[in-house]
């Protein structure tokens, strides 16, 4: 990308696709490198809850930490997608990688695993 | 003529969706308590909701965006938090309250006290939601909601002084109880304009895949459906003039609201009136269950569908499983109709947090391409932005004081 | 983050400031008696409906039921803010409502509706006309 692209505008909070048009998120943080006597790289785009509350107000991810050690759910990473693999921005983001390799669906599958496959009709219905 | 099908089934979704158990309790408070003094409450909501219900359409429909998605990606996350964490909060005592209302239409007609029956009601609510899709439930429940036309059958039948209710619609200062008369009006405007059906509307739109050619479609349906439901709550209004108001009755319970269906119809009055609110209450629960789940998987951006099962967006169906069971226990600690009419107040409180954003998306190039508003819908909007946000700084000490 | 505590506090500020202007004895007992008016209204109106089968027993029951929690809560208030004589009407519609329950039981549309009329009379309700400019 030659042009000058409004991070804010065009990336931030935008929804992410993957390669397969799948839902993996928004983008709920942009991670700049700082360089000595360079200017800073956009090296990833962010998602991840804490990343977003954080921005809300600093105590807030700590809180979320406290739930998820309750959950025995600690140590998830936010998930970083490096910012080479963004391959259109505007109103959605969408990068060129299979999301089902990142871990942008960790509590989608704890959440399918220990409820809804336990409970009738959550692989099936009338769909 | 395939257009005209849909239009038709839009429309009647609209009567049958449009009304709901705050629409009920606070119209019949507001006829039994002020005759057809607030009969221009309720056009004045009417008028707001066609005119952001067919915004949000038109949003839905050239961006396949929805109003969650827009607040989020156009004024960030941090705006985004306030009307997420305010709707969150609110949808839930609505949900409690919408359940509350099967539950009590249930006990009008056994005797047995509703608090039995709400396991049964959240686990109906559950069950459809679990095993349905946005089809089914979109048209099914709304068209059993046409029975609510009983009421405008009703208020023909009792030959009102029409002249009356013509004035009714002029605005007018109230005569005595200032206080009680504008928290009416507030939560009448809370229970038209609510939040929800806004971001319903537009999600809405997303499952049945709209198009740009869909927008005359919305129109139309935005402003029919409304409209149609609109008349069903001011026939309610007007009922509960003529019945309850000459005999000095207020409408403290639900036992009390029947009555506008008995006196013009005998024992089949307190069948329809309870097949009414039942009905209406079970389609609102499930739309506002599905919002919350809607808004929370939008705003971070989680796989979502109604038409999906819940194996493929395990999130989603968590989020409107949970707020199902919150608003089933929520009805143990509060009585439906108190909780009702102050969920409705509260809507007035976060209303201006969810109309403001649409002064920015709808005319955002990004959005809605050539289909953005022009000079006339800023304004409307900015004037409905303006009566949100005196009415969201008035509706809690207006509930204190009058509530 | 300024702005935002701004709003909050003012919000605050507005809901304190209107609970703690509450409502004046004397409108304590205004709503009370109003409430009592209306809950009279509402249980000769629901004996009426029985009367003429609009309604099944069952449903007089219940109505009975929540007049006497709503009004018990109501007086309840009033006496331990104002005094006891202020809870008068409601007392007087409390007193009516077991000899009611035990008339609609009996099956004796007569004596129910002696003692509903007898209610009003003693209690009786503010009535709102059907009008859009009350005079």
């Amino acid at each position: 990308m030659d042009d000058a692209l409004p991070l804010v505008r065009d990336v931030l909070d935008k929804q992410i696709f993957d390669a397969h048009d799948e839902k993996l998120g928004k983008v709920d943080g942009i991670v700049l490198t700082l360089r000595a006597n360079r200017p800073p790289r956009v090296a990833a785009i962010e998602t991840d809850v804490k990343t977003a509350w954080g921005r809300v107000h600093p105590a807030l991810p700590r809180w979320i930490e406290r739930v998820q050690r309750w959950l025995h759910a600690e140590g998830i990473a936010p998930t970083r997608i490096p910012f080479e693999q963004v391959v259109r921005t505007g109103i959605d983001v969408q990068v060129d990688i299979d999301g089902k390799r990142t871990n942008a669906y960790v509590w989608e599958t704890w959440l399918k695993q220990r409820f809804v496959d336990r409970i009738p009709g959550g692989n099936r219905g009338v769909r | 003529m395939k257009n005209f099908v849909k239009i038709g089934l839009g429309v009647v979704t609209g009567i049958g969706g449009f009304l709901d158990v705050g629409a009920i309790a606070t119209t019949a408070l507001a006829g039994a308590a002020f005759g057809f003094q607030l009969l221009w409450v309720v056009l004045l909501g009417t008028g707001c909701v066609i005119l952001l219900t067919e915004m949000c359409g038109r949003l839905a429909a050239v961006s396949h965006h929805s109003l969650a998605d827009a607040i989020r990606e156009r004024l960030g996350f941090p705006y985004f938090s306030i009307p997420f964490v305010g709707e969150f909060l609110v949808d839930l005592l609505v949900l409690a309250a919408e359940i509350g209302g099967v539950a009590v239409a249930l006990h009008l007609v056994t005797g047995v006290s509703y608090l039995w029956f709400v396991p049964l009601c959240a686990l109906a609510v559950w069950g459809l939601l679990w095993l349905g899709t946005f089809t089914i439930i979109e048209r099914g429940v709304s068209i059993a909601g046409l029975i609510t036309l009983c009421f405008v059958v009703a208020a023909c039948w009792m030959h009102p002084p029409w002249a009356e209710v013509a004035r009714g619609v002029i605005p007018s200062l109230p005569s005595r109880d200032g206080v009680r008369y504008w928290f009416l009006a507030v939560s009448i405007l809370g229970a038209l304009i609510s939040p929800y059906l806004l971001n319903f509307y537009a999600t809405g739109a997303i499952e049945d895949k709209w198009t740009v050619k869909d927008i005359p479609v919305n129109r139309v349906i935005a402003t029919g459906g409304m409209s149609f439901g609109s008349v069903i709550a001011l026939a309610i209004l007007v009922l509960a003039a003529v019945v309850l108001g000459p005999r000095g009755i207020q409408v403290d319970s639900y036992e009390q609201a029947v009555f506008i269906l008995t006196r013009p119809f005998g024992r089949w009055g307190l069948y329809l009136f309870a097949a009414s609110l039942g009905i209406a209450c079970f389609g609102a629960a499930l739309q506002v269950s599905l919002n919350l789940a809607y808004v929370t998987a939008q705003g971070f951006g989680w796989n979502w569908s109604e038409n999906l099962k819940p194996h493929e967006d395990a999130r989603f169906a968590a989020v409107y499983t949970a707020a199902v069971l919150v608003g089933a226990a929520l009805l143990f600690v509060g009585d439906p109709l108190k909780l009702t009419t102050l969920s409705m107040a509260l809507n007035a409180v976060i209303a201006p947090f969810i109309v403001f954003p649409l002064l920015v998306i709808m005319n955002d190039r990004a959005y809605l391409r050539d289909h953005r508003n022009h000079a006339i819908g800023n304004v409307l909007v900015a004037g409905v932005v303006l009566i949100a946000f005196v009415v969201a700084v008035v509706a809690i000490p207006l509930e204190v004081l009058g509530g | 983050m300024r702005f935002r505590l701004w709003i909050v506090t003012v919000l605050l500020a507005g809901c304190f400031g209107a609970a703690a202007c509450g409502k004046s004895q004397d409108v304590k007992v205004a709503e009370l008696h109003d409430a009592a008016g209306s809950w009279a209204a509402t249980l000769k109106l629901v004996t009426e409906e029985w009367t003429r089968d609009a309604l099944p027993s069952h449903f007089v029951q219940s109505t009975t039921s929540v007049a006497m929690t709503e009004l018990q809560r109501a007086a309840r208030r009033v006496r331990s803010t104002v005094g006891a004589a202020a809870s008068g009407p409601a007392d007087e519609v409390l007193a009516r409502v077991p000899l009611l329950n035990e008339a609609v039981a009996r099956g004796d549309q007569a004596a129910a509706m002696d003692i509903v009329r007898a209610l009003v009379s003693a209690v009786p309700p503010k009535p709102t006309p059907p009008v859009a400019r009350p005079r």
